[in-house]
C-alpha cells in the first residue's frame, strides 16, 4: 500500500515534468495576430454571474463574436480595484487586441490612464461618461444609458399599479424598492423611482431598503416579504440575482414584482411559472442592442471616437419590458396613462432627478422627497 | 418609533424571525459538533455552497425532493471529508485548509452551474424543487400562535427539532459521548481504546450533515433557486451564534433567534429610513455584545460559586 | 542527538525532518501544479500556452512584475500582523477590518489639503494605524477582559468595521464627481510615490520590508517577543512564572494590528488616487494563510507573500489570456494552498527513514560499544 503511494507520487511528478517540458518548449504566448478577425478584451470590473450589465454586455459580445467571426477574451476583476488600472495597463501594452471594452464608472480613471499611454489602442467604457473637451482621448468612446428614467417609470407603473383596482393591488398606497447596496447606479434608480411615484400621486409612501451585496438572495425576500408586509403592494427590486428573492416574496404574499436589468419573468417562466406570474415588468437598460450597435459600427468603421453618446429613453437605451404578464396585469385604465407618461418622457417634456454628479447632501434630499411610512 | 414596535410585536415578524434563523441553526449545530471533537471549522460557507448547489442539482435531474436532499448532503460531506482528511491526517491547519475550502465551494458551485446551465448566475434554467410546507392542524388556527409556529417550511421544523436531536446524540448516545472525551482529552480516550482520528473524522461527517442541511435550505426551502455565493456569510454567523452558546445546544437555539430578531428588526428598520449600513451591521454588533454580555454573566456565577 | 563517525555519518531526526520539510513543499507544490496542469487540459482550448503562463506568466513582462511587486507589499503587512497575532496563540482574524480601517481611515486625512508633503503621509498613517489597532485591539481586550473566543469576536468585528467604513465613506466624503461610490481625491502630498519611475511599484514597500523586519526583530530578538511566544506556547506556564499575560496578549494584537492598518494605508495611498472599495479586500485573510505558512515567523513571510503574489500574478495572467473561467484558477489555487499546508504530506515516507536511520545509529553505536 505504502509502496504503492510512492510509486504513483513519483508518476505524477515525471507526468508533471514532462507536462512542463512540453509546455516551455511550445512557445507560448506569442498568438499570431490575424488581421482579418478582430480581436476584443472585454475587461469586466465585477463578477460575471452577477445578473447585471456586465453579464448583458458579456451576452452581446459572444453573440457578435458567433456572427462575425470575432475573437472575444475576457478579463474579470472581481471588483478587486487594484487591478483595474494594472488590467488597462497590460492589455493595452500588448497591441494584441483591436478594442478593449469595459464598463462602468469605476474604471473611468483606469481608462484614461490607459488611453493617454497608450494612444493607439481604442477603448470603448459602457455606462459611464468621460470628459473629452479640448480633444482629449481622441481613441476612446463613452457610451451611457440612463438608470434614472427606466426607474422613474417602474415608479410610475408601481404607482399607478398601487392605485388601481388589478388584481393583487391592496387598499395601502404603499409601494417598494430593494436595492444591492447604496451605490450612485442604485440610488441613480431609487431617485427615478421616487420621482415616478411622486409624478403620478406624492402621497404615496415610498420603502426602501438595502442587502449590502448582490448575492444574498435569502436577505432580499426577507427584505421584500418585510416591505408587503407593511402594505406595499409593488416593489421594486435593483439587486441583479438576488431581486429574485424579492420576486418569491411577491408570489408568497400576492403581491407583484418588478425586476431589473433582465427580462425576469422571461428568465424563469419556463422553470417556475407561478412566480413568473407576479412580475409585471423589468426595468432594463438596454445594452444588449447598445453594445452590437457599437461594436457593429466598429466593425464598419463608421464609429465616433472621443466623443460620449447617451442613449436616453427616446433613443431607445432603456425601457419597461412589455411581455405577456405585463399584458396580463396592467388594466386598461393604467395602460392609458402609462403610456401618455411615457410619451411625455420621450419628448423630453419630463426631467428626472439624478444620482450621478450629485451631492450626498442633495441625494438625501431626493430621497426625503419620498413619503416615509406611517400608519 | 412606536410604528416600529407596533411592527416588531406581530405574528409575522416572529414567523421570519424563526425563517432566517432556519439556516443559521443547522450551521451552529454542526459547528457545536466539530467544537465536542474539538475541531475548528471554517468551512462552512463552502459546505452549505456546495451543498445547496448539490440539492438544487439533485432535484432537477432526478425530479425528486430526495433525490436533491440526497445529493446536497453527499456534496457536502464530500467537502468536509477533504478537510476532515487533511486536518486529521495531513495536520493541515484548520485556518488554511478551510480557507482553501471555502475559496474552492464558492468557485466550484459557480464553475458547476457554469458548465450545467451556461450561466454564472444563477440555476433558474435547471427548475428544482423545493421542499414543502407543513401547515401543522389545529395549532395553524390558534391565532398568532398558529401564524408564528405553523406554516413554515418542513426543514425548519428538522431544523428546531435537531437542537433536541444533537442533544441526546452528544450526551446520550455511546458515539456522542466518545466524541466528547476525544475532544476534551485525546490522551485519555486513546488509552482507553477510542481511535481518536476516526472519531474526531465521524463528528466532523456528522457537523458536514448539519452544515449542509443548511445549505439546502437556502436553496430548495428559503428559494427555489441556487445563486451565486447564496450563503452571505452565514457559515461565519453559524460559528459565532455556536460560540454565544458556549456549547449547549438549547442554548445556541436561544440565541440564534436573539440574533435573527436581531437582523429582522434591522431589516423592518431600513423602512423606518435607518441608514442600510446599520441595518446590515445589526446582527454582527449584536453578536459582539452578546458575547461580552454573556462573559460578563459567567464570570460572574464563577464567582459566586 | 548527533552522531558522527568519520565519513560514515547518520543523519539525525531533525535533520532528516529538515529535509523533508523542503523535499514536502517542492513534491507539494509539483503535486498541486499537476492537478491544476489537469484542470487546464479539460477546460482550455490552448493548454500548452496556459500552462505556461500559470508558470511563468507573472515574469513575461515588467508590467506585470510589476503588478505582482504591488501585490506583494500589502501581503507583507498582513502577514507580519496576523504572525504577531498567532505567536501569543490569539486566533485573530480582524487584520482584515484592520486593512480596511486603516485603509478608509487615512481616507479621511488624506483628502484634506494643506499639509506639506511627508508630514501629510506620516498624520495619514498615524490615523490608520490607530484604527488598524483599534479593531485588532478589541478582540484582544474581549478576551483579556472577559474571555471571549478571539476567533468570534475578531470575525464579527470584520463585519461591523466593513458597514462602519462604507456608512463613512458614503455620508462623509463620497465625491459625486467620481459617478461612483469613492472618496475626493487624495492630496498629492499625502500619496506615496513611484519607488522605480515607471513601473508603478510604489515607496511602500520600503515601509513594507522595515515593518517585516521589525516584526521579526521584535518577535525573535526582543525580550518582549520571548514573552509573546512563551504565552503562546503555554500561557499557564507564562502565568505561573510571573509573565503580565494580558497586558502582552493585549498589546500585540494593538501592535498587529497597528501593522494591518499601516497596510490599509499604504496600498490606498500606493496605489489609487482615491477610495473606492466597496467590500472587504480579503489582505486579511491572505495574511493569515500567510502567517501559516510561514509558521509564524515574520522572517518567512516575505517568501511566502512572494509565492502567494506569484500564483495571483499568474491567475490574473492566465485570466487575461485564456479562455479558462476564472473559477477554476480559484479553484487551482484552492488546491495549491491547500497541499501546500499539508504538513503530514510524505509522513509514511519520512518516519521510515528517521526509523530506520535510527536503526542505523543504534547498531553504529553498539559496534563502537563492542570494539
Amino acid at each position: 500500500m505504502k509502496g504503492k503511494m510512492k510509486k504513483s507520487v513519483l508518476f505524477m511528478l515525471v507526468l508533471v515534468m514532462v507536462l512542463i517540458i512540453t509546455a516551455c518548449s511550445k512557445d507560448g504566448g506569442t498568438a499570431t495576430k490575424d488581421d482579418d478577425t478582430i480581436k476584443i478584451m472585454y475587461v469586466n470590473s465585477g463578477t460575471l454571474g452577477e445578473m447585471g450589465i456586465g453579464d448583458i454586455i458579456m451576452e452581446a459580445l459572444n453573440d457578435f463574436a458567433k456572427e462575425t467571426g470575432a475573437q472575444v477574451n475576457v478579463f474579470e476583476c472581481h471588483a478587486d480595484a487594484s487591478l483595474f488600472a494594472p488590467t488597462m495597463r497590460d492589455v493595452s501594452s500588448t497591441g494584441e487586441y483591436d478594442l478593449i471594452v469595459t464598463a462602468f464608472y469605476n474604471m473611468r480613471e483606469a481608462v484614461m490612464e490607459a488611453a493617454e499611454r497608450y494612444p493607439n489602442q481604442k477603448i470603448i467604457l459602457f455606462d459611464s461618461e468621460i470628459d473629452f473637451s479640448g480633444g482629449k482621448y481622441p481613441n476612446v468612446r463613452s457610451v451611457m444609458a440612463k438608470q434614472n428614467e427606466p426607474g422613474f417609470l417602474a415608479g410610475v407603473l408601481a404607482a399607478l399599479l398601487t392605485e388601481s383596482d388589478a388584481e393583487l393591488a391592496n387598499e395601502e398606497k404603499v409601494v417598494g424598492f430593494v436595492g444591492a447596496a447604496e451605490n450612485t447606479a442604485i440610488q441613480d434608480f431609487l431617485i427615478g423611482y421616487i420621482d415616478g411615484v411622486n409624478y403620478v400621486n406624492s402621497e404615496i409612501n415610498v420603502l426602501y431598503s438595502f442587502v449590502g451585496n448582490w448575492t444574498d438572495t435569502a436577505r432580499a425576500k426577507e427584505l421584500g416579504l418585510t416591505q408587503f408586509r407593511q402594505g406595499a403592494d409593488v416593489v421594486f427590486a435593483v439587486c441583479g440575482s438576488a431581486g429574485l428573492g424579492v420576486a418569491e416574496a411577491a408570489r408568497e404574499t400576492n403581491n407583484y414584482n418588478i425586476g431589473v436589468d433582465y427580462d425576469f419573468a422571461l428568465a424563469i417562466k419556463d422553470t417556475n411559472p407561478r412566480t413568473a406570474e407576479h412580475i409585471v415588468t423589468s426595468a432594463v437598460k438596454d445594452f444588449y442592442n447598445i453594445t452590437m450597435n457599437e461594436l457593429e459600427s466598429f466593425a464598419d468603421g463608421s464609429i465616433e471616437w472621443g466623443a460620449h453618446t447617451i442613449y436616453d429613453y427616446a433613443r431607445g437605451g432603456s425601457t419597461l419590458v412589455r411581455n405577456e404578464y405585463f399584458d396580463k396585469i396592467v388594466p386598461e385604465d393604467v395602460l392609458k396613462r402609462y403610456e401618455e407618461i411615457t410619451e411625455e418622457l420621450a419628448a423630453g417634456k419630463i426631467e428626472v432627478g439624478t444620482a450621478i454628479g450629485a451631492t450626498q447632501e442633495e441625494i438625501e434630499q431626493f430621497k426625503a422627497e419620498a413619503r416615509p411610512f406611517s400608519r | 418609533m412606536s410604528d416600529l414596535l407596533s411592527m416588531v410585536f406581530t405574528a409575522d415578524f416572529l414567523g421570519s424571525v424563526i425563517r432566517m434563523s432556519t439556516p443559521i441553526l443547522f450551521v451552529a449545530l454542526a459547528a457545536l459538533v466539530g467544537r465536542k471533537a474539538d475541531v475548528l471549522c471554517i468551512a462552512y460557507e463552502g459546505i452549505m455552497l456546495f451543498a445547496a448547489f448539490g440539492g438544487v442539482v439533485g432535484s432537477a435531474y432526478t425530479g425528486t425532493v430526495t433525490g436533491g436532499l440526497l445529493l446536497g448532503i453527499l456534496l457536502g460531506m464530500f467537502l468536509i471529508g477533504i478537510f476532515a482528511y487533511f486536518v486529521l491526517y495531513l495536520h493541515t491547519r484548520p485556518l488554511l485548509i478551510g480557507l482553501a475550502l471555502n475559496i474552492l465551494g464558492s468557485a466550484g458551485t459557480v464553475f458547476g452551474l457554469y458548465i450545467l446551465t451556461g450561466s454564472k448566475a444563477n440555476s433558474t434554467r435547471l427548475g428544482s424543487l423545493t421542499f414543502p410546507e407543513v401547515h401543522i392542524p389545529l395549532i395553524k388556527d390558534i391565532p398568532v400562535l398558529g401564524t408564528v409556529l405553523s406554516g413554515h417550511n418542513v426543514l425548519t421544523y428538522v431544523a428546531f427539532l435537531s437542537i433536541i436531536i444533537v442533544q441526546i446524540f452528544i450526551y446520550r448516545t455511546g458515539l456522542g459521548l466518545r466524541i466528547r472525551s476525544v475532544g476534551e482529552s485525546p490522551e485519555a480516550a486513546s488509552s482507553l481504546g477510542i481511535d481518536v482520528n476516526k472519531t474526531k473524522f465521524i463528528a466532523l461527517l456528522i457537523s458536514g450533515v448539519l452544515a449542509s442541511m443548511g445549505g439546502i435550505f437556502l436553496s430548495m426551502a428559503y428559494l427555489p433557486y441556487f445563486t451565486r455565493d447564496m450563503t452571505a456569510g452565514r457559515g461565519f454567523i453559524g460559528i459565532a451564534a455556536e460560540s454565544l452558546g458556549g456549547g449547549k445546544p438549547l442554548l445556541t437555539g436561544i440565541w440564534i433567534l436573539i440574533f435573527g430578531a436581531a437582523d429582522a428588526v434591522g431589516n423592518l428598520a431600513q423602512s423606518f429610513r435607518l441608514p442600510s449600513q446599520f441595518a446590515q451591521m445589526a446582527p454582527y454588533l449584536t453578536t459582539l455584545i452578546g458575547l461580552v454580555l454573556i462573559s460578563v454573566v459567567r464570570e460572574r456565577k464563577k464567582v459566586n460559586r | 542527538m548527533k552522531i558522527k563517525f568519520g565519513q560514515d555519518r547518520v543523519l539525525t531526526s531533525q535533520e532528516i525532518g529538515r529535509r523533508f520539510s523542503i523535499l514536502r513543499t517542492a513534491l507539494a507544490l509539483l503535486l498541486a501544479m499537476g492537478i491544476a496542469i489537469l484542470l487546464i487540459f479539460l477546460v482550455s482550448n490552448n493548454p500548452f500556452r496556459d500552462i505556461n503562463s500559470l508558470l511563468l506568466g507573472p515574469l513575461s513582462s515588467s508590467n506585470r512584475i510589476s503588478q505582482m511587486v504591488n501585490k506583494w507589499i500589502p501581503l507583507l503587512f498582513t502577514g507580519t500582523a496576523v504572525c504577531l497575532f498567532f505567536s501569543v496563540g490569539q486566533i485573530n482574524l480582524a487584520a482584515e477590518g484592520a486593512f480596511f480601517a486603516g485603509a478608509f481611515t487615512s481616507t479621511l486625512v488624506a483628502i484634506i489639503g494643506g499639509i506639506p508633503p511627508g508630514l501629510h503621509f506620516i498624520l495619514c498613517a498615524l490615523a490608520g494605524g490607530v484604527a488598524g489597532a483599534i479593531v485588532c485591539g478589541l478582540p484582544g481586550i474581549m478576551y483579556t477582559k472577559f474571555n471571549v473566543l478571539t476567533v468570534v469576536s475578531s470575525l464579527m468585528i470584520n463585519y461591523v468595521v466593513l458597514y462602519l467604513g462604507l456608512f463613512i465613506i458614503t455620508n462623509v466624503v463620497r465625491d459625486p464627481a467620481a459617478g461612483y461610490e469613492a472618496s475626493y481625491r487624495f492630496q498629492n502630498t499625502a500619496r506615496l510615490a513611484e519607488l522605480i519611475p515607471g513601473t508603478n511599484v510604489h515607496s511602500g514597500l520600503i515601509i513594507a520590508v522595515l515593518i517585516v523586519v521589525f516584526g521579526y526583530l521584535l518577535l525573535h530578538k526582543s525580550n518582549f517577543g520571548l514573552q509573546m511566544r512563551t504565552i503562546g506556547a503555554n500561557s499557564s506556564f507564562a502565568r505561573y512564572s510571573g509573565m503580565p499575560v494580558a497586558r502582552v496578549i493585549v498589546l500585540s494584537q494593538l501592535l498587529g494590528g497597528f501593522i494591518a492598518g499601516l497596510g490599509g494605508t499604504t496600498e490606498v495611498l500606493g496605489l489609487y488616487n482615491r477610495f473606492g472599495y466597496t467590500g472587504l479586500t480579503n489582505h486579511g485573510w491572505d495574511g493569515i494563510m500567510l502567517a501559516v505558512l510561514a509558521r509564524n515567523n515574520p522572517k518567512y513571510i516575505p517568501l511566502a507573500a512572494l509565492f502567494l503574489a506569484y500564483l495571483r500574478t499568474s491567475a490574473d495572467v492566465l485570466n487575461l489570456t485564456s479562455n479558462v473561467p476564472s473559477e477554476v484558477i480559484n479553484i487551482i489555487q484552492a488546491i495549491i494552498i491547500s497541499f501546500i499546508a499539508a504538513e503530514r504530506f510524505l509522513a509514511g515516507w519520512e518516519y521510515r527513514t528517521i526509523v530506520r536511520n535510527t536503526e542505523k545509529a543504534m547498531s553504529l553505536k553498539e559496534g563502537v560499544a563492542n570494539e
